[in-house]
């Protein structure tokens, strides 16, 4: 039996009404409908083909960098940075890795957080509450507990961890300095963007070395995958900076500068032992003084300076070695050439008086050193005249850099003739060391040249810079010029030996020895400070000394500075002993053999403390 | 009215039917299939075996590492230790302890010799690290 169907229509026709009522209803295909799929459809279809023009083409690279960070783990290898050692190899900085303990506050059961606090007090040595106020603290998600554990105290908590997952030991790079404050200001501090003081600061480039990197694939997780081998390029170390330091001779003199500043209750001071044939510093001792592995608990001037080099000063008396010096060496006097000092003398409307204000009468140029007359230096200076004395000054290197290898040398200040500011008193009182700063570094170098019959060295602390394969390129020593002839450096030697012994004998004749034993030559200063505040000087001064041992065949020059003592304002007083304990240190250091002929009635050879 | 040849040879139909079957049994081509499908499955165990292997070393590489890493940090530490030791304080402290005393001046008798190799002056000493001349 079959079934008669209404005629078929095409789609999209409209169909003809319908016959009858019970006629089968006819879907009847809207044309519009059909636009607004169609129109859909390819709209869909345009914003899928932007996305994926977006995707593909222009943010390319973003997402594909994306996906690489996803996928592939890399992480900085920092560079070992290089060893800092004395001249017989002892490290005095280095690099290493300990332990650092870390925790995320939000990990730890707030039940917890108390006993946890509590048994860190016992191991790390910190206070509970300090502990527990920062693993309570869960709006951060990585917090320090202690950094750098020694590895005894990171033991402990290796063995807590099984209880307490939630504290994390990371190694952790720090730079160790072994010797604490030994040589501080030579050897300087790092912070983490690298050196900011002292060699650590001046050698960073070649300390510091060059980082390395690893690069992995990684599991969801961040674990590794193993069957994708890793790349790893290593880091480069930092190369090796082996100093002039002398362990010995600094250890003495940081011993000695420590005693004197605590004794005279100084504001601070500086020791500088050079080796006056090659111009290696032996020591350099600053105070007050700073440990490195803990700069920050100390004032950025402490640690940031190191006086030896950056801090300028008057330099008093012991300048009018220089005086005597340029005189004799330009022909302008001899050691037999006589002036009257009465103890004062006027010039441009000022009076300038000796120390003392008492006249030495008939005295030579080596009694101008001997009884340290002011008057005695203007005189000889105004002999020789201004521009031979300018240019003894130059020539000794005073108003420019020494060229040492330590950060932020200052060069000193000297208003030459001709300059503004300069008066014609200045060439006065620069003849005795006033108007005029310098530094201490220069100061010792001008000894030295005395001492080296007249060749001035570079003063130089680098001795050797070895690289990560072993080559070491070492400093050679270089001369700066020659102010004076070894003529006149031998006579002036003479005269600072006998100025130096006239300091220890309180009658004349002179028959005791400064130090016991051995010829050392000395000229001791006392600087007035500028106020820099309120103008004039200040009431306190600088105490210092300078010389040279031993006379005849010179090995080391010496200074010693007393900033501020409050005790005493000479530094015959202040600087004078210290410089005496140095010198009989290194003499016996340095296995020289004292001399019977040179030990004074009541003195034992080589004995200072009780002479 | 013709009649169909198959319906009238049964014997030759079943004859053909049989020679039809052992068609089936017979290898023909399908022995290279199964050789090449034991050859994928050499080839897979060797790649196994090969990335097997490549994960050990890769842990082995791993293992060495982090074995270095421990040296090298001992070896710093060591380091320390040994500057440590060598401060002049630290000999100073070790040199008390065991009951030494610092020779004075007056206590030293100096023999002046005249220099030789076996004399060389302080400056002269090889450095650290130095072979002696």
């Amino acid at each position: 039996m079959s079934r008669s169907t209404p005629p078929s229509t095409p789609r999209g026709v409209r169909s003809t009404p319908a016959v009858s009522a019970s006629a089968p209803r006819t879907l009847v295909a809207q044309p519009w409908r059909f636009a607004v799929v169609l129109v859909l459809t390819v709209l869909v279809m345009a914003r899928i083909v932007v996305q994926l023009v977006d995707i593909q083409l222009l943010d390319r690279q973003a997402y594909a960098q994306k996906a690489e960070q996803e996928i592939f783990f890399r992480k900085e290898i920092p560079a070992p940075r290089g060893v800092i050692r004395n001249r017989f190899g002892s490290a005095l900085a280095l690099d290493v890795e300990r332990e650092s303990l870390y925790v995320n506050p939000k990990e730890i059961p707030a039940e917890d957080a108390v006993w946890i606090s509590q048994y860190l007090e016992e191991v790390l040595n910190i206070p509970a509450e300090e502990i527990l106020a920062k693993i309570i603290d869960t709006k951060r998600d990585w917090v320090p507990i202690a950094r750098w554990l020694d590895p005894e105290v990171a033991a402990k908590i290796r063995n807590i961890q099984k209880k307490v997952p939630e504290l994390k030991l990371e190694y952790e790079t720090k730079r160790f300095y072994p010797q604490g404050d030994f040589a501080a200001h030579v050897v300087g501090t790092v912070n983490t963007m690298g050196g900011i003081s002292g060699i650590e600061s001046s050698m960073n480039d070649v300390l510091m070395g060059a980082s390395g990197v690893i690069t992995a694939e990684i599991t969801g997780k961040g674990g590794p995958i193993w069957t994708q081998p890793y790349e790893r390029i290593e880091p480069v170390s930092g190369g090796d900076v082996e100093l002039t330091i002398d362990p010995f001779i600094q250890y003495v003199a940081e011993r000695e500068l420590r005693k004197a500043v605590t004794q005279h209750t100084a504001s601070g001071g500086s020791i500088i032992v050079m080796d006056i044939q090659t111009g290696a510093i032996r020591a350099m001792a600053s105070a007050p003084s700073f440990d490195p592995n803990t700069y920050y608990d100390y004032k950025p001037e402490v640690y940031y300076n190191n006086p030896a080099v950056n801090a300028q000063y008057e330099p008093g008396s012991t300048f009018k070695i220089l005086t005597v010096a340029a005189g004799l060496q330009a022909n302008a006097f001899t050691e037999e050439t006589t002036v009257v000092d009465e103890g004062v003398v006027r010039r441009y409307d000022y009076n300038i008086k000796n120390f003392d204000a008492r006249g030495n009468g008939v005295i030579t140029p080596g009694k101008v050193l001997y009884y340290s007359s002011n008057v005695g230096a203007i005189l000889f200076g105004e002999m020789m005249g201004e521009s031979i004395f300018y240019k003894a000054i130059e020539s000794f290197g005073f108003g420019s850099f020494t060229g040492v290898e330590l950060p932020a040398e200052t060069a000193g200040t000297v208003k030459w003739p001709g300059t503004e500011g300069y008066t014609p008193v200045d060439f006065n009182t620069n003849t005795f060391g006033q108007g005029i700063s310098v530094t201490p570094l220069q100061v010792v170098r001008m000894a030295a040249t005395v001492a080296n019959d007249g060749v001035m060295m570079r003063p130089y602390i680098v001795q050797r810079v070895c690289d990560t394969a072993g080559a070491c390129t070492s400093t050679e020593p270089r001369e700066q010029g020659r102010p004076i002839s070894p003529e006149v450096a031998r006579s002036v030697r003479q005269m600072l030996m006998a100025s130096a012994n006239h300091y220890v004998n309180a009658v004349q004749p002179d028959t005791l020895w400064l130090v016991p034993g051995f010829q050392v030559g000395a000229k001791t200063g006392t600087s007035s400070i500028p106020d820099l505040v309120n103008g004039g000087y200040e009431d306190r001064t600088i105490g210092s000394v300078v010389g040279m041992a031993p006379i005849e065949a010179p090995r080391y020059a010496v200074l010693v500075k007393i900033d501020r003592p409050s005790d005493d304002i000479w530094g015959v007083r202040t600087a004078l002993p210290v410089y005496r304990a140095v010198v009989a240190e290194l003499m016996r250091y340095d296995r020289i053999a004292p001399n019977n002929d040179w030990v004074g009635s009541g003195q034992r050879s080589g004995v200072v403390n009780d002479g | 009215m013709a009649i169909p040849l198959r319906q009238l040879i049964p014997l030759q139909q079943a004859r053909l039917r049989r020679i039809e079957i052992g068609r089936y049994f017979k290898l023909d081509s399908g022995s290279g299939y199964i050789a090449v499908a034991i050859l994928c499955a050499l080839m897979g165990l060797a790649l196994i075996t090969q990335t097997v292997r490549v994960a050990q070393v890769g842990e082995e590489i791993t293992a060495l590492h982090k074995q270095r890493t421990a040296l090298v940090r001992e070896q710093k530490n060591l380091k320390l230790r040994v500057a440590q030791a060598q401060s002049i304080p630290y000999i100073l402290d070790y040199v008390n302890k065991s009951g030494m005393v610092p020779a004075n001046q007056v206590d030293v008798e100096y023999v002046v010799l005249e220099p030789s190799e076996s004399t060389l002056p302080v400056d002269n000493l090889p450095l650290a690290g130095e072979q002696r001349p």
